[in-house]
This record gives C-alpha cells, sequence and structure tokens, in this order.
C-alpha cells in the first residue's frame, strides 16, 4: 500500500503545470456559462416571478455535464493524464524502478478519480456563482429575492452522478494507458459520447450503456428516479471491477 | 556481495518464429565496466529490457547481485539504476521536479536529490524545465534518475546515442568515474566498438541474439592474430602457390594477400614467391584490429 501512496505522490507533482489540471475548472465553466445564456434568453424567467431559478440551473447543469461534457471530459482527462508518460517514454522507467507495476497503474487510476471528482466540485460552485452573479448584478428582474440554494440536492446529484462515471473513467483510463495514441483514446471517448446522446432516449439500452449511466444515477432533479438503483451500482461496482482487470491486463504487458 | 552483478542462463526470448535472444549466459563481474557490444538489431535492448523485467523471458534466469528477478517484491531491482535508451523526463517540468517524481516513487531520502545533481553537475540548471535542457543536459538528467537510489549496478542502454562530441564526452566521463568513485557496476551497451574499447575492462559480443565472445578486454586482444600482408603482380597465381605450399590465405578487401603466418615465415614465403617467378612489391607484418575481430564475430554488420 506504501508503493500505491508514493505512486499517488509522484503522479500529483506530474501534474503540475498540466492542460488537465486546468481543464478541471474550464470545462465546468463553460456548461455553467452556457446554462446562463440560455437562462437569460427564456421568456418565463423575465416574465414569471415565481420562476424557479435554482431548479432551472441545477437541472441543466447537471443534465449538460452529465450527457454531454462529462463523457468528452472524462476522455480528454484521462488522455491528458496518460500522453504525459507516453510522450515522456516513461514507462520503461517507471516499471523498472522496484516497486509493483499494479501501484503505478492504479495511481493513474485515482488521480483520474480525483480530477473528474475536482470537476464535479466545480459544477457545484460554479451553479450557485451562477445564482449569485444574477442576483448582484440585477440581472433577476422584478428585485426577485433567490431562495436560499440547495445544497442538498445538488450534493445529492453530483455524487450519485461521480459514483456512476467510475465505470466510464475506468474505462478511459484503460485505454488511454493500452494504447499509446491520443487519436485512439478521443475516438472511443467521441464515438461513445455520441452514441450516449442518442441511446439516453432508448428504454433498451439507456440502462446498460456505461456513458449514459453517470446521468441516469443522478436521481429525480434530471432522470426518472427508478433508474438510479440499476444505473448506480453498475457504473459504481461495474467500474471498480473494469479497474482491477484492467490494471491486471495492462501490467502484464511487455514494455517495448 | 555475490561476485556477479549480473548473472543470466540461458535467456531467451523470441517473437513468433524470429529469436531476439537466444540462450544468453551473461556473467558481469561486480566493480566491472562490461561493455555489451553488438550492431544494431543484435538483441541488446532485449537483454536489457529483461535484465529489468520490462519484457518477458520465454526461457532462462536473471539474477541481479544473486537475487532473482522474479523474486516477489522485486527485490532485486532495489539497487539496480537503468537508462534504457533516451531518458525518460517531463519536458513540462523542471530537472529538479523530474528527480522529484522518481524520487517520490522510490521513497529514497529529498538529501538525493542535492547529491545526484551535485554528481552530474546539473546543480545550476536544476530549476530550468527540461525542455530547455540540450541533449546532452538530458542524458545527464536521465543518468542522476539512474542514481536516486544508490545503485550498485547500472543498466545502459546505448547512453551517448544521439548526442553531439561534447556531451558524449561528459556522458563518458561521467560513466568512467562510476566503479571507482562509487562503487558501482555499470553494464552498458553499444554498437560503436570505439566507445566500449573506451569505457569497459569486461565485454560481451551480441550477434543475431547469441553471445560470440565474453571475457576482459586483453582476452579479446590477444585474438588479435598476427599476419603477413603480401603485395603481388598476380595475386590469383600467388594465392594458388601460397595455398598449395600450405599457407592459409586471409581474406582481404585492399588488394594485398593476407596470410596466416608468423613473422619468421616471411623470408619463406618471399623466395618461395620470388622463386616461382612472382615479383613481390610489398611484405609487411600486420596484426588484426579489434574492429576486424568484432567484424568476423558480428558477420561484419558493425559499424
Amino acid at each position: 500500500m506504501s508503493a500505491l501512496l508514493r505512486a499517488v505522490d509522484a503522479e500529483l507533482l506530474k501534474m503540475k503545470r498540466t492542460l488537465a489540471l486546468t481543464l478541471i475548472v474550464v470545462m465546468p465553466l463553460s456548461i455553467c456559462l452556457l446554462d446562463l445564456a440560455i437562462l437569460l434568453e427564456n421568456t418565463n424567467f423575465s416574465s414569471d416571478p415565481t420562476y424557479d431559478v435554482w431548479g432551472f440551473l441545477l437541472r441543466n447543469n447537471i443534465a449538460f455535464w452529465g450527457i454531454l461534457m462529462l463523457p468528452l471530459f472524462v476522455t480528454l482527462e484521462t488522455a491528458l493524464v496518460a500522453t504525459l508518460d507516453h510522450n515522456a517514454q516513461s514507462w520503461k522507467h517507471v516499471y523498472a524502478l522496484p516497486l509493483p507495476r499494479w501501484s503505478i497503474y492504479m495511481a493513474k487510476q485515482l488521480i483520474n478519480l480525483a480530477l473528474i471528482a475536482g470537476s464535479m466540485i466545480v459544477v457545484g460552485i460554479a451553479t450557485m456563482l451562477t445564482g449569485v452573479f444574477l442576483q448582484v448584478s440585477g440581472l433577476l428582474p422584478d428585485e426577485r429575492v433567490l431562495p436560499v440554494f440547495p445544497w442538498g440536492t445538488l450534493i445529492q446529484s453530483l455524487t450519485l452522478l461521480f459514483l456512476a462515471s467510475w465505470l466510464i473513467i475506468a474505462i478511459h483510463t484503460w485505454v488511454s494507458l493500452r494504447w499509446h495514441s491520443f487519436t485512439v483514446a478521443s475516438a472511443v471517448g467521441i464515438v461513445a459520447t455520441v452514441v450516449g446522446f442518442i441511446v439516453v432516449n432508448s428504454d433498451t439500452y439507456a440502462g446498460y450503456f456505461p456513458w449514459t449511466l453517470p446521468l441516469r444515477a443522478a436521481g429525480p432533479l434530471v432522470m426518472d428516479a427508478t433508474a438510479t438503483p440499476l444505473a448506480l451500482p453498475l457504473g459504481f461496482i461495474g467500474g471498480i471491477v473494469f479497474a482491477l482487470v484492467a490494471c491486471w491486463d495492462v501490467t502484464r504487458q511487455d514494455v517495448l | 556481495m555475490h561476485s556477479l552483478a549480473i548473472e543470466t542462463q540461458g535467456l531467451t526470448r523470441k517473437y513468433g518464429a524470429f529469436v531476439a535472444v537466444d540462450q544468453l549466459n551473461l556473467a558481469v563481474p561486480q566493480g566491472s565496466v562490461y561493455g555489451f557490444l553488438g550492431p544494431n538489431g543484435a538483441g541488446k535492448t532485449t537483454t536489457i529490457r529483461m535484465l529489468l523485467g520490462l519484457i518477458r523471458a520465454q526461457a532462462g534466469e536473471v539474477h541481479l547481485s544473486g537475487r532473482a528477478l522474479q523474486a516477489p517484491g522485486r527485490v532485486a531491482l532495489e539497487r539496480v539504476g537503468a537508462l534504457v535508451e533516451m531518458p525518460s523526463l517531463y519536458g513540462h517540468l523542471t530537472g529538479r521536479e523530474n528527480l522529484e517524481v522518481t524520487r517520490r516513487l522510490l521513497g529514497a531520502s529529498r538529501a538525493q536529490i542535492g547529491r545526484v545533481l551535485q554528481i552530474v553537475r546539473l546543480k545550476d540548471a536544476a530549476n530550468k524545465r527540461v525542455s530547455q535542457y540540450s541533449l546532452g543536459m538530458k542524458q545527464r538528467l536521465g543518468l542522476a534518475l539512474t542514481l536516486l537510489n544508490e545503485p550498485e549496478l547500472l543498466i545502459l542502454d546505448e547512453p551517448t546515442n544521439g548526442l553531439d562530441p561534447a556531451g558524449i564526452h561528459e556522458v563518458r566521463d561521467l560513466i568512467r568515474g562510476f566503479p571507482a568513485e562509487y562503487g558501482i557496476t555499470v553494464f552498458l551497451s553499444s554498437h560503436l566498438l570505439s566507445e566500449v574499447e573506451q569505457l569497459a575492462d569486461t565485454i560481451g559480443i551480441i550477434h543475431q541474439g547469441k553471445l560470440m565472445f565474453q571475457g576482459v578486454l586483453a582476452d579479446l586482444h590477444d585474438q588479435r592474430e598476427r599476419y603477413l600482408e603480401v603485395g603481388v603482380a598476380d595475386a590469383l597465381t600467388a594465392h594458388d602457390l601460397l595455398t598449395t605450399a600450405g599457407y592459409s590465405v586471409l581474406p582481404s578487401s585492399n588488394g594485398l594477400l593476407h596470410v596466416a603466418a608468423e613473422p619468421e615465415h616471411a623470408a619463406d614465403l618471399n623466395s618461395l614467391l620470388v622463386g616461382r617467378g612472382q615479383r613481390v612489391h610489398h611484405l609487411a607484418l600486420r596484426q588484426r584490429s579489434l574492429e576486424d575481430i568484432f567484424l568476423t564475430l558480428t558477420g561484419g554488420t558493425a559499424q
């Protein structure tokens, strides 16, 4: 276990000055800005004094994030993290060090999970700040005052979204480490995201397609609440199982 | 301490029908600089990757300082530093941060970073990003990475490849000092005989995956046969005359006949040729160079 901690510690340092770290803030913010623009164009927002602004922001941010941006973000982050080592040709160096290979792989898996978790936190904070911005900037019509921010709903939805995304994080970690090509990793993610966008409304396939599981697990705010009990364990436990199998697969490969 | 830093028995690796490394029995003495010499594609890098457990051998065993490579916990690699081909460096990090990444992986003390920077003479550039380093500096930083765990054995694969003459000189200087100053055994691969001659005291020559020679450099020097170089107008007839008389005529590429004979036979050989009407215009005693031996052992494909 100390080898794993040492490997995670080394991974943290490698993240310094990387695009992967910057994107944790940029990608969630882009979703929140998009949502803000949509809200300001919404006629109900300007005409209905009882319009649920927090509900709109939470629902849309989590839905956009869950089905569109999160799969792309996972693709990009895992590929960027892996590319650091592919470009440095570091496998022949780290795998010749006296620590078990699994610890190197699992450190990557944990760093990817941490990066995605970080982005979820930014989504939450940025959602809240969008409302604060509306309030202080005077963009809320008729001197309306927003009610207390629904932290409980937000935290619950983002936690479910994150846990159910473990499977796609594990899949993309594997793809990006197994194949040394940024193009392969990106192509898998883009195709899967597009398919997910189509499949999400399918009663037959949406419940089992890894890239739609996060959104389906996110709870009643964005989906039918009955989807969560299947989507959450599939995404979460599936992610753990996949990561273990992927670790076994990658670490037994020859380092050429 | 075990007398051999590296010992392999029957080490073999195939890729399909192609045998990259064939029944290799290496014996690298502690405290030596061992030059692992062979032409490109001879199996040097495959061997090194097997020594480090990067690729699996299909047969054979590897022992590093007496410890089996396959032993649990990878203990055999605890005091081994390795630089395989180009150094593995992160361009967006500084030299010091690159060292810190490996230090964290090894769990080595922070003091090691200052120590290795001192050894490779990179203290002044330690806080510059590696993307701004020259090739020579990168190679020295790569060597510094290998020293972080205070190794007893360094495995270096073509460490001067791609460097300019100044960079080659710097790296050679460093390697030369390792055994005496730090008690490190160095296993060094190269396709250049001149490099190995300058650095190594013990050598192994690999060709088509097989070990063609292994021993101290002096033993190889002893194999440098002497021969007589003979220049005649009609080389074909002279060749026949000499072989009929029992001389062994070696292959040559300079138009002169190379005859395996000791200096005392020079006069007899000359008389024989002149007596049969051959006009001898050149007669000299020569000795085969190390390069000749290397070329013979490796089928003439070395650079």
